[in-house]
């Protein structure tokens, strides 16, 4: 609540002179109380003095005038004096007489105007006792009839000898009164003086009240003016001036108070102009319109001619902007940058020639603003111009600094955003760069699914496919309602696939979708990957699936399912299949006589059409037709076993197991069917083999043979012999010439020289080197004119093979270490073949590290022991390597080294009635343990053609 | 040592399961139904994989799945479900269950091996 200090002085100083005069008046009244009663008690004591003095004067006087008559017991003549001293005083109340016994003579009593007198009685009473104790005059108060007396008594002595005592009491009553009196007219007159001094008060208050009523207002106008302007202030108006006339301290609060008001509302206009330049400011992207700004704002703030911008740039000071568009940094600006350490706060230079030493014309002071970021200066502002048009004082500092941090931040806001544009530039670029990528790429997706010679689409989590799929995949299903179609539908809608197939490949993809990719090794087994589909047209689709789970964080959010149609590659795989096996079966077929084969097809067909009727004439089981079938079909697998036909085996084989199975087991049904029907297939299966015989090989069908003849094989050698006879024979050269040719073409037919049949030998001879990681061999034939029988052939190429490869493996060092060895780094093989009476031997060496006699020795030493293997010759012990078991690589290599092969080897050649062994070459120099050696392969005379010496040397 | 629990009425079906799994090294214990395999899952805390059966009879595999996460507050004990049939209601009540996954029978025992391996950790 606002009490003013009006109010507030008023009351104070008016409380103060009411209760200063209030306590005056206290004061006087009590000094004045206390003086009456001093002056009382001075009378009373005043009075009671003079009372006693006059009492004892009396009472002393009547003692000694009635000694006499006392002693003269005057009787009459007591009473006379003391009732006469009692009437003529009239402060005597009353006086007595009494002897010695106490009684009394005289009892005057003062009774008005009368005095009453009594005696002859004695006296009790305690006063009286108290005077017949008396020896001489004394005075006491006492009480008397409801007053106060004093009671005077003195005795009466005659010759030392008491005769009785006189007493007066004498009244206080004329004192009581007096001084009551005198008691009023005291209080009276303290009345009246404080009446007087009420009176005085009163109108001292009143005029008091008065004067501090009007001095309050006199200092209280020029408060309340202040504060009203104050008020106007508050409210935001600056203008009004504030004048207050006052000499004392209120008003030179006012002329501070207006000088504040000025310094304020320049303040707010600074402030306004400093947020109009911040406000243009922050929408300027370009220095130089920040330059414009910030200056116009200071030229209107301070003047200028001249304003320029210096800025700092890596060290060199360059003028950034300047309104004389002169492009050259002025001299003031000049010298500032010399001085350097203007630069560091807002500065004024009344006068530039004697502080610059700069002497111009147009400016004669300067205002240096520098910019700050932080420590950093960045430049300054230099605003010139003559003392009447550059002007600064104190209160344009904080103007200036702020106009100068402003600027500091807008330039480093247009840093800040010319980064930033560039960063969104090449941002742009990139995201266009990627976008560009990206299209292209979805471009390639799209164009790729739709020219892509494969179906391929993806199910959606709710087993849909999804709207973008290869092309071909309408091709395929013949179709375009495949997006959003179930994928089930679309595939196996026309599949031959069974119900239960169908309804696993549903659940599974059911507990695929969705779940965790983990799922996939546990079901994905279950989506099939090939199936057969009916066209519209009845003609069956070979389809192959792949599929693949699409993950999305662990979990399969899609399948991707590849479609092929395999129908065209499937006919094409089956005619292949179809073909090899015709050739196989025509090779069948021509390792055979033709005699040989129409014997077996014939038999079978018998056996089998025995059978079939067998099967048709019993709907039952019968053991013996039972045991007579597989009679039957035990034969005709035998001869095909026996011929090698391959293609018939397989099928007669299960009808044979078939009536093995009925034979040994009851519970196996006779199936009249299901037997015929297998019967039916064994018997395609060779019909197969005489359809092929007939047609590709034309046997069987007169007439029906080209392009060349058939040989017999006897027939040739028998022409071959008779050549052999010939050669006892002189003949024309012509004729041996001839004779020749024509040996050489019938030898032709059934022979081939050894390098003929190593042909393929020393092929994969290269591929084996490769794989041991040495260079491929030479490998030198001579096949000294011998040519081998076709028979021989395969026999050849088994043996040879497994030799080149031990050489390859264990023989030919790599060539690093044969260059070390001093050999060629490239080895070499030979294999020369020479007859020898009925055999030809045909013989194996390189020149590799050989034998491992010394390893061999203490193999054997091993497993039949150390006298044993010390029995034994060299030439032994190298044979033994045909041994099981031996083998001395220390390494087993793809190629060799598990110890089995030249005993296989071995048990080959014999059973082709030759034989193998190991020619030691102990001449050639070899490493420490180890010794050259060939290998010769004898083989017999059935193998080879040997051209009659004859024609040889002709040749 | 982790186990893995074989839940299935079908004796068969447990001993083709229990048999492959221990033939590959991982140790095995068998259920006939829900309420068996939640005994064994209480009493051995060396199980921490089952894979069951759905339909069975006493107590069907989910409920025993959700009793695991529910009676015995076990969440982290992995399930894969064996099924011959799986729709999305199963799914989801799978999934809420907290199922690992549904195994499609019949069970291909060597594609499963490493990831059964994985899920013992």
């Amino acid at each position: 609540m606002l009490v003013s200090i009006r109010k507030k002085l008023i009351v104070k100083v008016n409380t103060i002179l009411i209760s200063s005069f209030l306590a005056i008046l206290a004061v006087i009244v009590v000094l004045s109380y206390l003086d009456s009663q001093t002056q009382l008690s001075r009378v009373t004591e005043f009075i009671r003095s003079s009372l006693v003095a006059k009492a004892q004067t009396l009472v002393i006087n009547n003692s000694f005038a009635l000694k006499g008559m006392a002693e003269d017991n005057a009787f009459t003549a007591v009473q006379e004096l003391v009732s006469t001293t009692v009437q003529r005083d009239l402060d005597i109340t009353y006086g007595i007489f009494m002897d010695i016994d106490n009684v009394a003579w005289v009892s005057a009593a003062a009774n008005g105007d009368e005095v009453d007198v009594t005696s002859g009685e004695e006296l009790t009473d305690e006063n009286s006792l108290w005077v017949s104790e008396l020896e001489e005059f004394d005075y006491r108060d006492v009480e008397y009839n409801g007053g106060r007396v004093i009671e005077f008594a003195s005795p009466v002595i005659v010759d030392d000898e008491i005769l009785g005592f006189i007493r007066y009491g004498v009244s206080t009553e004329a004192l009581v009164i007096a001084l009551s009196e005198e008691n009023n007219r005291s209080t009276q007159l303290l009345i009246r003086t404080l009446a007087i001094l009420l009176a005085f008060n009163a109108i001292a208050v009143l005029v008091g009240a008065y004067l501090v009523r009007k001095m309050a207002w006199g200092i209280t106008k020029p408060i309340g003016l202040l504060n009203s302007e104050a008020e106007v202030i508050a409210s935001g108006n600056y203008d009004s001036k504030v004048e207050v006339d006052s000499n004392d301290e209120i008003g030179q609060l006012a002329v501070n108070f207006e000088t504040m008001r000025v310094v304020v509302k320049k303040k707010i206009e600074d402030l306004a102009k400093i947020n109009l330049a911040g406000e243009n400011l922050a929408k300027i992207t370009v220095q130089q319109k920040a330059f414009e700004e910030v200056l116009l704002a200071l030229k209107s703030q301070c003047g200028a001619s001249l304003v320029e911008v210096i800025l700092n740039k890596d060290g060199v000071w360059s003028l950034a902007y300047d309104n004389t568009g002169q492009d050259s940094i002025s001299d003031i600006s000049k010298q500032l940058t010399i001085k350097g350490e203007y630069g560091r706060q807002i500065h004024f230079f009344e006068d530039v020639k004697t502080e610059l030493g700069v002497s111009s014309a147009d400016s004669t002071a300067a205002l240096i603003v520098p910019l700050k970021d932080n420590a950093k200066l960045l430049g300054f502002i230099v605003l010139s111009g003559s003392d009447g048009n550059l002007h600064f004082n104190e209160s344009d500092m904080e103007f200036c600094q702020s106009l100068a941090r402003l600027l500091v931040i807008t330039l480093n806001k247009i840093t800040m955003m010319e980064v930033i544009e560039e960063q969104n530039r090449t941002l742009e670029a990139k995201v266009e760069e990627r976008t560009a990528e990206l299209q292209e790429k979805t471009n390639d997706i799209l164009s790729m699914m739709q020219n892509m010679h494969q179906g391929l689409f993806t199910i959606m989590p709710n087993e849909n496919i999804h709207h973008e799929y290869a092309a071909h995949c309408e091709t395929i299903f013949g179709t375009k309602d495949i997006a959003g179609r179930n994928f089930m539908d679309l595939l196996f809608k026309e599949a031959t696939l069974g119900s239960n197939e169908l309804d696993q490949i549903s659940t599974a993809a059911n507990a695929l979708l969705g779940e965790d990719e983990m799922m996939w090794d546990f079901n994905s087994h279950l989506l099939t990957t090939e199936y057969e589909r009916v066209r519209s047209d009845k003609t069956s689709q070979y389809i192959e699936l792949d599929w693949d789970p699409i993950i999305l964080e662990g979990v399969i959010d899609k399948i991707m399912v590849t479609v092929r149609d395999v129908t065209n590659l499937r006919a094409l795989q089956a005619e292949a299949e179809q073909q090899k096996i015709e050739l196989e079966i025509i090779g069948h077929i021509l390792s055979i006589s033709e005699k040989d084969f129409e014997s077996f097809i014939n038999t079978s067909f018998e056996f089998i059409e025995k059978c079939e009727w067998l099967i048709k004439d019993n709907k039952s089981r019968d053991l013996d037709v039972v045991a007579s079938l597989f009679r039957n079909m035990h034969t005709v697998k035998g001869n095909a076993r026996t011929y090698g036909f391959t293609h018939i085996t397989d099928s007669v084989h299960e009808v044979e197991t078939t009536y093995d199975s009925i034979r040994k087991d009851e519970s196996v049904p006779w199936d009249q069917e299901q037997l015929l029907s297998e019967l039916e297939q064994a018997r395609n299966d060779i019909l197969r083999y005489q359809r092929i015989s007939e047609e590709q090989l034309g046997r069987g069908k007169s007439g029906s043979n080209s392009g060349g003849i058939i040989i017999d094989e006897n027939a040739l050698q028998g022409v071959v012999n008779a050549f052999e006879k010939l050669k006892s024979m002189q003949m024309p050269d012509d004729v041996i010439k001839a004779l020749t040719a024509s040996y050489k073409l019938l030898e032709s037919v059934n022979g081939r020289s050894l390098d003929d049949v190593l042909e393929n030998v020393k092929k994969s001879a290269n591929s084996i080197s490769k794989e041991l990681g040495k260079p491929s061999p030479d490998i030198a034939v001579n096949d000294g004119g011998v040519l081998f029988t076709t028979k021989s052939e395969d026999t050849l190429v088994n043996v040879f093979n497994h030799l080149i490869r031990n050489s390859l493996d264990h023989g030919l060092e790599k060539p690093e270490i044969r260059e070390s060895l001093g050999k060629p780094p490239v080895g070499n093989i030979a294999i020369e073949a020479r007859t020898s009476g009925s055999d030809v031997s045909l013989v194996i060496y390189d020149d590799g590290k050989g034998l491992p006699i010394n390893k061999l020795r203490s193999k054997v030493s091993e497993s039949k022991g150390q006298k044993i293997a010390d029995a034994l010759s060299v030439h032994e012990i190298a044979n033994t390597i045909f041994e099981s078991g031996t083998s001395t690589a220390s390494e087993v290599t793809n190629v060799s080294g598990r110890g089995v092969g030249m005993e296989a080897v071995k048990a080959f050649i014999k059973g082709v009635g030759g034989d193998i062994k190991i020619n030691l070459h102990e001449q050639k120099p070899a490493e420490e343990g180890f010794c050259m050696f060939e290998v010769e392969v004898v083989l017999p005379r059935n193998f080879y053609h040997e051209a009659p010496e004859w024609i040889k040397k002709s040749a | 040592m982790a186990k893995v629990l074989v839940v299935d009425d079908s004796a068969t079906v447990r001993n083709e399961v229990s048999t492959f799994l221990t033939g590959n090294g991982i140790q095995c214990v068998v259920a006939n139904d829900g309420q068996d395999g939640l005994k064994k899952v209480q009493s051995d805390s060396d199980i921490k994989l089952v894979i069951s059966d759905v339909n069975m009879p006493v107590m069907d595999g989910l409920t025993m799945v959700e009793k695991i996460r529910g009676e015995l507050n076990n969440s982290a004990l992995n399930v894969i479900m064996l099924t011959t049939e799986s729709n999305p209601k199963m799914k989801e009540r799978g999934k809420s269950a907290g199922v690992k996954g549904w195994i499609v029978k019949p069970f291909n025992g060597d594609a499963v091996v490493g990831s059964i391996k994985k899920l013992l950790g």
